[in-house]
């Protein structure tokens, strides 16, 4: 509510000392200065920037932590926080308005130190001739608070217009012009950059390559490969660290896309050199799984206490008290395992074997590493798409689970290659096909979840010996919840058909044959 | 959004004050508040230090949208804007007097303001005519500020008939006791007469007190230059109450 103040920034060089740029100000201009104030500020986001791509700022100062927009940190919302405690997630901020916007955000992510800074500044009231305010100048100094000898510094100059008093804004930017300030449209914290080991926006899950049609298949996928490979290592630290769940999640998700690639963008590299990482990423995946899995189960807590009558909840704990002692273990595990010499070197040998191969101009003796990517690219879309339509269409609904399985593994080899040479065509042509695909790999996804929770719950009740009356609950909240997860599981199998009717729909198909048939192939039919 | 408006038949009382210190005490609250300066006179503009708008006038005033817009100024202070006084307003009856609706016109105006604000202070002319009434229809609650002395509990009784006659809600007005004075037997005689009168009297008294009049030299809500002044904390008092009024 309100009228929003229209605010201008100008960088201010170091060269320039505030003192006398207060007085060639107040040469020009009647004003006003106010006393200098001091605070130290400290910006969080999540590790992929959800924030920042939704141009807010989360910002802690003076113990209350703002929800602000990016532009001119004006607050969106203000919440007290008493110092020394420190929130991670949205639900740390407990029953406030902050948690519920954040929640809205940030979902499981955990909150990041971004930067930390303090700020010194200064009002300068500028005042017509009946003295009264019209226009708000403040001069601002952020210091980047740093163990480093080289902190950053950066030296604004603010202008609030007040309502109705436009002409005095002007005025004064006629003025600026005169001082050769530059006009600052970017934040501190994406003008702050020197020195900081992250850039807002620097990581994001999504895949954004920039390939060109005509480059050779050779020299994008060794952009993909350090792409992936690069996404692997950003995660590590998060991992480790166990911030939150979502840092294993990215993490297996380069390697599916990694060993996706090695097996579908065929003829490119050397078969010995696909083999072997093949193999070694197989097992890197599979190192990962069980602490995913774990992650999941437990973040479905809630999820699972609603679906329960109230008789059958207090199993529950138990269970959960359980798993948080295996993820503990689990978690342990791959820690040390990322930590090993065999996973250092595996990393290093791949990136080397990347380089190599960017730099080599050996002849590789395989067919399609010289071709233009957009033609190779086509190419393993198209096999691939036909594929899906292949095994989607041969299912009834008499066929097993195993085989809606087998049709999920294809649709996401499909929506990798999607996304992987997704800057090679028309944005506004692929969009509709990536969403199309997602619908169906929901549905498959949610079936084989159900699936794969069902598996687990059963594993646990085998488990469990009714001798007591608490392991007796257990059993029966393990029974409660396998019931209604197989119903769920049996609903999405009767929306399977029509959902992939959706994605077999003429119309789309039409679009991927005229996005990746081969120009070859169109000749011949 | 609330529309407050300090109103009294009588002049002198101190309403201006009280509406410059009530809206600028909300506007720290961090609610976007409007001062709507309705008298011709000017002194609620004059102490915010800002000047009638030469290309503003009364019709301006009644077209509403962004001639209104256009014409509120800011202040010196976060979230309160004005909406500075015009000479011509002692003209407002007779024009609004020719034209059709002419009680609900102010509400309609103001109306168009509800996404800007969170409340808008009316400051009223001394007076009961037709742009008074189209303030009664217009506000949400009526302040009206009361010397205890025996001509403005007559006043006040000549508002209170006034809204019975034309079937206005008398729900809406609340009073306090202004520019109160202890030493006099007089005030506290009055005082105690009405509080037994009148239900919706609020507790808060604003005593009169020269810091309060130095507002038109000091060009400045009272609390901006004597924060810690008797009538100060009055004042602050004296916003809680009403606004937990408003909230009930």
């Amino acid at each position: 509510m309100g009228f929003t103040a229209r605010t201008d920034d100008y960088l201010v060089p170091d060269r320039l000392l505030w003192q006398t740029l207060q007085e060639r100000i107040a040469n020009n201009f009647a004003c006003m200065p106010e006393k200098m104030a001091s605070t130290k500020i400290a910006f969080f986001d999540s590790f992929d920037w959800r924030l920042y791509n939704k141009q807010l700022l989360l910002m802690r100062r003076h113990n209350t932590y703002e929800l602000c927009l990016l532009h001119d940190e004006s607050p969106i919302v203000a919440q007290p926080w008493p110092s020394g405690t420190c929130p991670i997630f949205w639900w740390d901020f407990h029953d406030t308005e902050l948690a519920q916007r954040l929640e809205k955000i940030l979902d499981v992510r955990a909150l990041v130190l971004c930067l930390k800074l303090s700020r010194q500044s200064q009002l300068l009231r500028i005042l017509n001739r009946d003295e009264k305010t019209v226009l708000k100048v403040c001069l601002q100094r952020n210091v980047q608070e740093s163990t480093a000898d080289d902190a950053h510094s950066i030296q604004l100059l603010k202008l609030t217009a007040i309502r109705g008093y436009d002409d005095f804004l002007e005025k004064f930017k006629i003025f600026l012009k005169t001082l050769q300030l530059a006009p600052c449209t970017k934040h501190i914290l994406e003008n702050i950059s020197q020195g900081r080991a992250r850039k807002p926006g620097d990581y994001s899950s999504k895949m954004y390559l920039h390939l060109k049609p005509e480059q050779t298949a050779k020299s994008a996928v060794v952009v993909i490969y350090n792409h992936l490979h690069d996404m692997m290592k950003q995660n590590e630290v998060g991992i480790k660290a166990d911030i939150d769940t979502e840092f294993l999640h990215d993490f297996r998700v380069a390697v599916r896309r990694t060993r996706s690639a090695l097996t579908q963008i065929q003829l490119v590299l050397p078969r010995q050199l696909t083999q072997e990482f093949k193999v070694r990423f197989a097992a890197l995946g599979k190192a990962t799984s069980r602490l995913r899995d774990l992650d999941v189960f437990l973040l479905r807590e809630k999820e699972y206490q609603a679906i329960l009558p109230e008789a059958l909840r207090p199993g529950l704990a138990p269970m959960f008290r359980g798993l948080i002692r295996e993820r503990r273990r689990e978690h342990k595990r791959l820690k040390v395992a990322l930590e090993s010499p065999e996973y250092e070197t595996m990393l290093k040998e791949w990136l080397q074997a990347i380089r190599t191969l960017d730099t080599s101009s050996v002849n590789l003796e395989c067919r399609n590493s010289d071709e233009p990517i957009a033609n190779v690219s086509r190419q393993f879309i198209h096999k691939k798409y036909k594929q899906v339509l292949r095994v989607g269409k041969n299912l009834s609904s008499n066929s097993p689970d195993s085989d809606l399985h087998d049709l999920r593994i294809e649709c996401k080899k499909l929506r990798y290659l999607l996304e992987f040479f997704r800057s090679l065509y028309d944005e506004s042509e692929m969009a509709p096909l990536t969403r199309q695909l997602k619908q169906l790999q929901d549905n498959l996804g949610d079936f084989n979840d159900l699936g794969i929770q069902q598996a687990n719950l059963k594993q646990m009740l085998d488990g469990v010996a009714p001798q007591s009356p608490n392991q007796t609950i257990c059993a029966a909240t393990i029974g409660g919840l396998i019931a209604v997860l197989h119903h769920r599981q049996r609903q999405l199998r009767m929306e399977f058909e029509s959902t992939f009717a959706k994605f077999a729909d003429r119309r789309n198909l039409a679009l991927y044959e005229k996005l990746f048939r081969s120009p070859l192939r169109k000749r011949t039919s | 959004m609330s529309i407050i408006a300090l109103h009294s038949i009588k002049g002198g009382v101190g309403k201006t004050s009280a509406c410059i210190n009530l809206a600028y005490l909300a506007a720290m609250e961090g609610a976007a508040t409007l001062l709507c300066d309705l008298d011709p006179q000017g002194s609620a503009s004059f102490c915010l230090r800002i000047r009638p708008l030469k290309k503003f006038s009364t019709k301006k005033l009644i077209a509403g949208g962004s001639k209104i817009d256009e014409s509120i100024r800011g202040t010196d202070f976060d979230n309160l804007d004005l909406l500075p006084s015009k000479m011509s307003y002692r003209n407002i009856g007779l024009i609004l007097n020719s034209l059709k609706k002419s009680r609900k016109r102010l509400k309609s105006i103001l109306g168009g303001l509800q996404e800007q604000y969170d409340y808008i202070f009316l400051d009223c002319p001394p007076n009961i005519d037709l742009m008074s009434e189209n303030v009664f229809v217009a506000a949400t609650h009526i302040l009206v500020p009361l010397i205890p002395t025996p001509l403005s509990r007559v006043s006040f009784q000549k508002l209170l008939k006034f809204f019975e006659k034309e079937k206005m809600d008398q729900s809406k007005i609340v009073a306090f006791f202004s520019m109160v004075e202890n030493r006099k037997s007089v005030h506290q005689q009055t005082m105690m007469e009405m509080s037994k009168l009148y239900p919706r009297l609020l507790k808060t008294t604003i005593p009169y007190r020269s810091a309060v009049e130095k507002m038109t030299v000091r060009r400045q809500p009272l609390p901006v230059y004597d924060s810690r002044s008797a009538a100060t904390l009055k004042y602050e008092a004296l916003w809680r109450e009403f606004r937990e009024i408003m909230n009930t």
